[in-house]
């Protein structure tokens, strides 16, 4: 377990700041609730087997007696990098991503298990939205009752969703909860 | 015509006393005089008329002259007192004048009436003025031309002198003679004018040279005769400009052959338009002068008014636009109507006037940098597409080649306008018959096709919406600059910092349907940005006059709602940079300062009539209400109330603030603690906390609200209300802003600073609120948090079957929220 | 025809015994006695003579001799019995007993398959056929097994004999008749429900208990020793239920995560989403049961945004037990699947830490999956052998550790069959040495000190005693720890004396749970307060207790759970608490004399056990073939039983 190098954090950074903006201020910022201590300090990033946790700084320190190869995970895992050597959000991240979301994307209850299933989200199966996104943005896929589903690219600005058919595809799969069930080994 | 005239008219002096009787005296003196001039001049009949004509304006001019002395003498400005009558004056209507003849006999009876009760009509205002003006010359005239007026009338002498034998001093003699003579030299003018006019009505081809004598008169350096001159020219050619656009002949046409009476049609339409012309160029010259601004603007309103599809409209325009938010309130009244009229019956010319005017106008906003009277703006709201649109869905039936045109506006507009499109083209094409028969409303003869019409629409919006989006930058850029550069000094302009912001903001909310789909999005980035300034230089604490006021603010997520909502139905866009914003004004709101209505109206349209909230936006906007509605008066937080209840009716997540139930930190994701100061409602973490607002809300002073909290407080989290409340924030907070007078006398000091007053008003509520909110806040959290810690392990004894007294007490004693019926 | 004459001698060959009987069953009760005694011989003479005379025909004309004196015996045989039911009627008290004349001739059918199998491998084919259709009838009869159940307890008293060697020989060479095996599974368990009223003069105890094993293991499929254990532990008729309780499923239950939502709102959901469900008990705030659903509860997009987790009941239990506060430092020391650990979580409220330890690699993926998927962030993911843990994390470092430790799980045998077979006593063994490691380990790994915590909990999903209480005594001769109540209102206390073992009293404390009395998997949960870091036990032990009590009593959960225990007998909860004091007393007479059972057949019983062990390898083959049809039968009887259990809770809610 390390922390991040300089460009390592500029790549995780960028990913997240796609989906969450300014808000990343606040997940980097904000005073972190785990960890014994009364003051646990805040958050921290950290990359351990090719994946790259967020965790408080508290744990961090009480993981550091635990040998390398033993230490599974700790605190959230936002993410991992390929044998290619590039840097994806997993699914584990969405708690954060959803939390400090700045695209979002509701979901009607008739294709929330289409997206479940790794589809991308269709202008028909579009519930809510907000507005000003661009192409390119990070969007949180939730469900009509708030429940985050994953995440996604928007494909389309809010703008052209308006004109876009009902099978034009809105946001770009990326990952789904439905991972957990699909393929957990991978995660 | 002249001739009927000219027998009644020998007679009206005798006729007249009745009318006024206390005018009698110096008219019957002046009578005499006159009597004896018409001895003398007693061979010329049309003179005669005319005198007699001139006797009564004289007499009439005197008595009011009068009046207006000692108006001035009272207060030094008679400006005012014309503005004030000028106010109630509605828009020039052209009937009344319908000839010299005409028009006299009008003003007679309508100063009557004036003196009577202050209802006045265009055109005699306008002979009032010349004549107030006419006045102040006279007194010049006097020193002046004395002299040359002696020898250029010299016979007049005898009659003069053989007059005031009576009375010896040579001096009041003297005054006398001037006086007389100036009055002399004046009327003589008028008489002229009125004669030259009536030839003109009578028989515009035979005497159509006049005009330019006429012109002439207009030449003067009097001041009075030059306005004379200007109204009656503008009376005459009211009347005899024809119906259709004039076009001199080419000179291949000149050298044609032609008959007699196409030459002398010729000449006559020729000389007609140079004389046009000339008259337009005095007035735009004239017009540039401040003495005789008002007039030619007048002229030329109604000039433009009656006749906007003659030639050199223009010009007209032009100059009329140049004024359009000049500080003098009578012009600029004047061109805003004209104007607004113009847009609203295009039938006349057919539209292109109101592209041109928008364009100007546009570019005259763009000249003066938005810094431009409100009404300025207005005129744009008289502007009607809807007929336009119809007419493009009628060829959208036959030809398909116009789809992409039409992609440009937007669907739902026309759907709307589908069903009655009907209708309307029926009725076009009655009025279109109509005015074919009528040959007075020439409009039709302009009307170009509907491929013509689309294009001008197009344009007109396209003009209308830059002058928006201009307006809209500007102020933005105002701001920004403003915010980050301290002094305020760069000058707010006359009309206040951001003049054309809120009709701006109007406008945007009527033409929304128009506005394409394409500009949307930079319309919302400019709203955006709007709403979210001052929260850039809060900061900063320097007043900043430049900054825009909270309800500016609160109206831009209006708009932004109205706008979103007009083309909701296509898609469900949830415009969470707005809510944030509102969520921060209700911070920033000050029930004085910031008119409650507004605050009322973006509460009704952004939270009760949302179809759905995220349960965290809820609930932080639910905590912040409640909040709110402790520290403001009652009507504001009635309506935040009704809005809390409405909220909690629609989601029932958001209930559990309601009860004091453990796990709802955790619950509320990754925000374990409510922040109250946080500016962002997602983050707020709400669901953290309990409403603990309204229980110190059931003590409240006023009944009404009292019982609204208990009620939201009973609302418990089973699914079964489902009902909604009907009542809206804007309703509560009407309802109750009135009833605060009858209510309590004390409230209206209490709405200027609430909390203290409000203390002394109710024992209750002042305990609480003399702490200033945020450390009562903190206080009264910790305190929950514990209680609801309390709460929780007792929950567990209560499992466990063992109650414990002594917490039981406290948590009794310290809250009452309700439990959860049903235990799940 | 012939069949039906065959049908009449056979019923007549059953029925001898009530003639002979008949005249002396006007007499006295003793002389009944010295009948039923005199029985079995004639029997045995009986079959000798079909099989010494098996082509031949007399044996038939000797049947019909007896005929004639059949035809008076059968009123003989009604007095009988009616007198034997008016017997019986002390004992066991059935109201059944106005009907039993009704029942005579369906007892008749209960009775011949006695005879057609004893000699359905010797005597001629139809009479085999005749037998077997016989059993057809009986197998439908088996619906209403309760009744004949009492039937033939006022049936049979009289004549109910353990089979002998010969015939246990004869019936392992045939396939296995499951009806005549349950049967005697009955008549056995009713004999030894009270023994010594209903004892045959001239056999003892064990041979009952021994036949017992025997017929449960072959009908259930247990293993000998599995069964001989839980015989050790269980009353007859208490054990009984239990393994009948095993052959249902419990029903699926799960855990509302209130990190992410509350069981009120997750209900709604679910409710709407079809699935039929209902809060799990009054014991537990965050538990629903799902009886039933139209979407898979596994796969709900609420399940993937870990709104819930899918956990039995039971591993509540050790959580509750624990009762984690707001910032401790806590360990679980076996973690996979992370039901348990994401659980404390959630009470801690993602605050404090958890080292959530796992030993075997492939659980690990799930076991961070689940934790993600319940959005747990205060939670350190290690991969060690859990006795190193104390090494690794440094000894006295954590204020609660949690020991789910592996085990037998003979506790869910209802969940995997195997267990039944797979399990020998060395299993058990080697489990109980692993976990006393681990419980040491546990110890160490908690700081007595610590302000809030220095508590342990041992659980494991195992019945077994050594496995249990044994590991938990061991612990407190270990370590200086003393046992605390759970905190939990019910499940059955621990033994603290169990056949030839005596545990510390204080292992009452500890808490049982069983199938067939909280309808939950077998389950057992130990609290220990660590009293101080010495690393041996404390030499007083009265006034320590005293002591913990009072320490105890200041940590107001535990507080709770000890004022809980004064008050218990007041708030006691009806059927659980009531069957467990009623419990309490059986153990109290049970253990001595299971104890003096093995006093008695101690030595004999290891000899038996590997006599069996090698007997059933060599009947492997010639059973095999009957083997699954046993499994079969068994399977649509689980089936049947898991309808019923489907139903009751239909009409409960």
């Amino acid at each position: 377990m390390r922390p991040l190098d300089e460009n390592e954090t500029t790549v995780v950074f960028e990913k997240l700041f796609k989906f969450v903006g300014n808000n990343l201020k606040k997940i980097v910022e904000n005073p972190s609730n785990e960890g014994p201590e009364t003051e646990p300090g805040r958050y921290c990033f950290r990359l351990q087997k090719n994946r790259v946790y967020y965790v408080s700084e508290s744990l961090v320190k009480r993981a550091t007696n635990i040998s390398r190869k033993n230490l599974v995970s700790l605190g959230t895992c936002i993410g991992k990098y390929t044998h290619a050597g590039s840097f994806h959000l997993t699914i584990m991240s969405l708690n954060i991503l959803a939390a400090n979301a700045k695209h979002k994307v509701w979901l009607k209850p008739t294709s929330e298990m289409s997206f479940l299933y790794g589809n991308h989200v269709l202008k028909g199966g579009l519930g809510r939205i907000t507005d000003s996104i661009v192409p390119g943005d990070g969007v949180v896929v939730f469900s009509m009752s708030d429940v985050p589903l994953g995440f996604g690219i928007a494909a389309k600005s809010t703008q052209d969703c308006r004109k876009l058919d009902p099978n034009g595809i809105v946001v770009l799969h990326q990952a789904d909860i439905g991972e957990y069930l699909r393929d957990e080994d991978e995660l | 015509m002249g001739k009927s005239s000219r027998k009644q008219k020998v007679i009206p002096p005798p006729l007249l006393p009745p009318d006024v009787p206390e005018e009698d005296i110096e008219f019957s003196d002046e009578d005499l005089k006159f009597v004896q001039e018409n001895t003398d001049y007693a061979r010329f009949v049309s003179r005669i008329d005319t005198t007699a004509i001139n006797k009564q304006c004289g007499g009439r001019v005197k008595s009011v002259e009068e009046k207006y002395e000692e108006e001035r003498s009272k207060k030094k400005t008679h400006q005012e007192e014309n503005e004030s009558n000028e106010i109630l004056v509605d828009p020039v209507d052209v009937l009344p004048v319908k000839t010299l003849d005409g028009k006299l006999h009008f003003r007679t009876v309508t100063k009557k009436s004036k003196l009577a009760e202050a209802d006045t009509d265009e055109a005699e205002q306008d002979i009032l003025e010349d004549e107030n003006i006419l006045n102040k010359s006279q007194r010049r005239a006097k020193a002046k031309k004395s002299k040359k007026e002696a020898k250029k009338q010299e016979k007049e002498w005898p009659e003069e002198i053989a007059l005031e034998e009576e009375t010896p001093q040579a001096a009041v003699l003297a005054e006398v003679k001037e006086e007389l003579s100036a009055e002399e030299m004046f009327e003589n003018s008028k008489n002229k004018l009125a004669e030259l006019g009536m030839e003109l009505l009578s028989d515009p081809e035979a005497n159509i040279k006049s005009l330019k004598e006429m012109l002439e008169i207009c030449k003067d350096e009097d001041t009075k005769i030059v306005k004379l001159g200007l109204l009656s020219l503008l009376a005459v050619f009211k009347d005899i400009i024809p119906g259709y656009r004039i076009r001199l002949p080419t000179e291949k046409e000149l050298e044609m052959k032609v008959s007699k009476e196409v030459k002398k049609t010729r000449f006559y339409e020729s000389t007609l338009l140079k004389a046009y012309k000339a008259y337009l160029q005095k007035l735009i010259i004239l017009e540039k002068l401040p003495v005789y601004n008002q007039v030619a603007t007048r002229c030329i309103c109604t000039l433009l008014e009656a006749v906007p599809h003659f030639n050199y409209r223009d010009n007209l325009l032009i100059s009329i636009v140049r004024n359009i938010s000049s500080p003098d309130e009578v012009v600029r009244r004047l061109c805003c109507s004209t104007i607004g009229s113009l847009f609203s019956n295009e039938g006349k010319h057919g539209g292109e006037l109101t592209v041109q005017a928008v364009r100007l106008i546009a570019d005259h906003v763009k000249a003066h940098n938005c810094q431009l009277h409100p009404n300025s703006i207005e005129v744009f709201m008289s502007i009607r597409f809807d007929e336009d649109i119809g007419r493009r869905d009628k060829e959208d039936a036959n030809k398909k080649k116009y789809k992409k045109n039409n992609k440009r506006n937007n669907q739902e507009e026309q759907n709307q306008v589908q069903e009655n499109e009907r209708k309307k083209s029926k009725r076009e094409m009655m009025s279109k018959i109509r005015d074919e028969v009528t040959a007075d409303h020439m409009g039709v003869t302009y009307e170009p096709d509907a491929i013509e019409r689309r294009k001008m629409q197009t344009e007109t919006l396209s003009a209308v919406f830059e002058t928006y989006f201009r307006i809209l930058r500007n102020t933005m850029y105002s701001i920004g600059e403003s915010s980050e550069e301290a002094n305020t000094t760069s000058n707010p302009g006359a009309f206040g910092s951001h003049p054309l912001l809120a009709p701006c903001l109007d406008g945007l909310a009527k033409f929304t349907q128009q506005l394409d789909l394409d500009y949307m999005g930079d319309l919302m980035n400019y709203l955006k940005k709007l709403a979210s300034s001052s929260s850039v230089s809060n900061n900063t604490k320097q007043k900043n006059s430049k900054l825009l006021t909270v309800s500016e603010r609160l109206r831009c997520c209006l708009v932004a709602f109205r706008v979103m909502r007009s083309n909701l139905n296509a898609l469900n866009v949830d415009l969470q940079d707005f809510f944030v914003q509102l969520y921060n004004l209700i911070l920033e709101y000050r029930p004085g300062r910031d008119s409650g209505i507004v605050l009322a109206e973006s509460l009704k349209i952004m939270l009760c009539d949302d179809r759905h909230q995220d349960m965290q936006k809820a609930a932080a906007f639910v905590k912040r209400l409640a909040t709110f509605a402790l520290c403001f008066g009652c009507a504001e937080s009635m309506s935040a109330l009704v809005t809390v209840k409405n909220l909690l009716q629609k989601n029932v997540k958001c209930r559990n603030l309601l009860e004091n139930d453990a796990g709802g930190g955790s619950v509320s994701g990754s925000i374990a603690k409510y922040q109250p100061y946080a500016t962002d409602p997602n983050l707020s973490g709400a669901l953290a906390t309990v409403l603990w607002e309204l229980k110190i809300l059931t003590k409240h002073y006023h009944p009404a609200i009292s019982t609204m909290a208990t009620t939201l407080s009973n609302m418990n989290t089973s699914q079964s209300q489902t009902f909604l409340s009907a009542v809206t924030p804007q309703q509560a907070f009407a309802d109750f802003s009135l009833e605060k007078e009858s209510f309590e006398p004390k409230n209206e000091s209490r709405k200027l600073n609430n909390k203290r007053k409000r203390g002394s008003s109710s024992e209750e509520a002042q305990n609480v609120l003399e702490i200033d909110m945020g450390r009562l806040n903190k206080k009264l959290k910790e305190n929950f948090t514990i209680l609801r810690d309390i709460k929780e392990d007792e929950r567990e004894r209560m499992e466990k079957k063992k109650p414990l007294k002594k917490l039981n007490n406290v948590v009794k004693k310290k809250l009452k929220n309700p439990k959860s019926k049903k235990k799940f | 025809m012939a069949a039906l004459t065959r049908n009449k001698k056979k019923g007549a060959n059953s029925q001898t015994p009530p003639l002979n009987k008949q005249t002396k069953s006007h007499t006295t009760p003793p002389l009944k006695k010295a009948a039923k005694s005199q029985k079995p011989p004639l029997k045995k003479q009986r079959k000798f003579i079909s099989e010494e005379k098996l082509p031949e025909k007399p044996e038939v004309s000797t049947d019909e001799e007896e005929e004639e004196e059949n035809e008076q015996s059968d009123e003989g045989s009604e007095l009988g019995s009616d007198l034997f039911s008016d017997s019986d009627e002390e004992e066991n008290d059935d109201d059944a007993e106005p009907l039993a004349d009704d029942f005579l001739d369906g007892s008749d059918d209960e009775e011949r398959p006695l005879g057609s199998d004893l000699d359905s491998d010797s005597v001629e084919p139809d009479i085999e056929e005749i037998s077997r259709d016989i059993d057809e009838k009986r197998k439908r009869e088996e619906q209403d097994a309760d009744d004949d159940f009492k039937i033939n307890i006022k049936e049979q008293p009289a004549e109910f004999q353990l089979p002998t060697q010969k015939e246990l020989e004869e019936e392992a060479r045939g396939p296995p008749d499951l009806p005549s095996l349950q049967m005697r599974i009955r008549e056995i368990v009713r004999v030894l429900s009270n023994f010594k009223d209903l004892r045959p003069n001239g056999t003892n105890r064990k041979d009952y208990v021994e036949q017992l094993k025997a017929d449960l293991g072959s009908y259930y499929g247990y293993n000998e020793f599995l069964i001989g254990t839980l015989i050790e532990m269980f009353h007859v008729v208490e054990l009984m239920e239990l393994i009948e309780a095993f052959e249902k499923k419990r029903p699926t239950s799960i855990r509302t995560n209130t990190l992410k939502t509350r069981r009120r709102d997750l209900a709604d959901v679910l409710l709407n989403r079809g699935v039929n469900l209902d809060p799990l008990s009054k014991w537990s705030k965050v538990g629903l049961v799902v009886y039933d659903s139209q979407v898979p509860i596994g796969a709900t997009p609420e399940y993937l945004a870990g709104y819930y987790m899918l956990q039995s009941a039971s591993s509540f239990l050790p959580v509750m037990a624990l009762a984690p506060r707001e910032n401790e430092r806590l360990v679980d020391m076996a973690a996979a699947p992370g039901g348990k650990t994401t659980y404390v979580a959630a009470l801690m409220k993602n605050t404090g830490i958890i080292y959530a330890n796992e030993m075997k690699v492939p659980r690990l993926k799930s076991l961070s999956a689940n934790l993600h998927r319940m959005g747990v962030t205060n939670t350190i993911v290690c991969n060690y052998d859990g006795r190193e843990l104390p090494k690794v994390l440094g000894q006295n470092s954590v204020d609660r550790v949690l020991l789910d430790a592996p085990c037998s799980g003979t506790g869910v045998i209802s969940k995997d069959e195997s267990v039944k077979t797979s399990k020998s006593a060395d299993d058990i063994k080697k489990f109980a040495h692993l976990q006393k490691q681990l419980i040491l380990g546990a110890i160490d790994l908690v700081d007595a000190n610590s302000k809030t915590g220095g508590y342990i909990v041992y659980s494991t999903c195992s019945i077994m005693v050594s496995e249990n209480e044994a590991v938990i005594d061991y612990a407190l001769k270990k370590r200086d720890v003393k046992l605390v109540p759970c905190g939990l209102d019910f499940g059955q206390p621990g033994f603290f004396r169990f056949s030839e073992h005596r545990f510390h009293p204080s292992l009452e404390k500890t808490r049982r749970f069983y199938p067939h009395v909280h309808n939950m998997d077998g389950f057992f949960v130990a609290k220990l307060k660590k009293m101080s870091n010495a690393m041996q036990p404390s030499a007083t032990d009265e006034p320590v207790e005293t002591m913990e009590q009072a320490q105890v009593s200041s940590d107001d959960d535990d507080e709770a759970e000890a004022i809980e225990q004064l008050v218990k007998p007041s708030v006691a909860n009806g059927q659980s608490k009531g069957e467990s004091n009623t419990k309490e007393n059986k153990n109290e007479q049970k253990f001595p004399r299971s104890k003096e059972i093995h006093k008695g057949k101690r030595n004999k019983n290891t000899i038996t056990k590997n006599g069996n062990a090698e007997e059933p390898r060599k009947q492997k083959k010639t059973r095999s073939q009957w083997k699954n049809e046993i499994a079969q039968a068994r399977e649509e009887k689980r089936k049947a039983k898991r309808e019923s259990a489907k139903e009751t809770p239909k009409h409960m809610r």
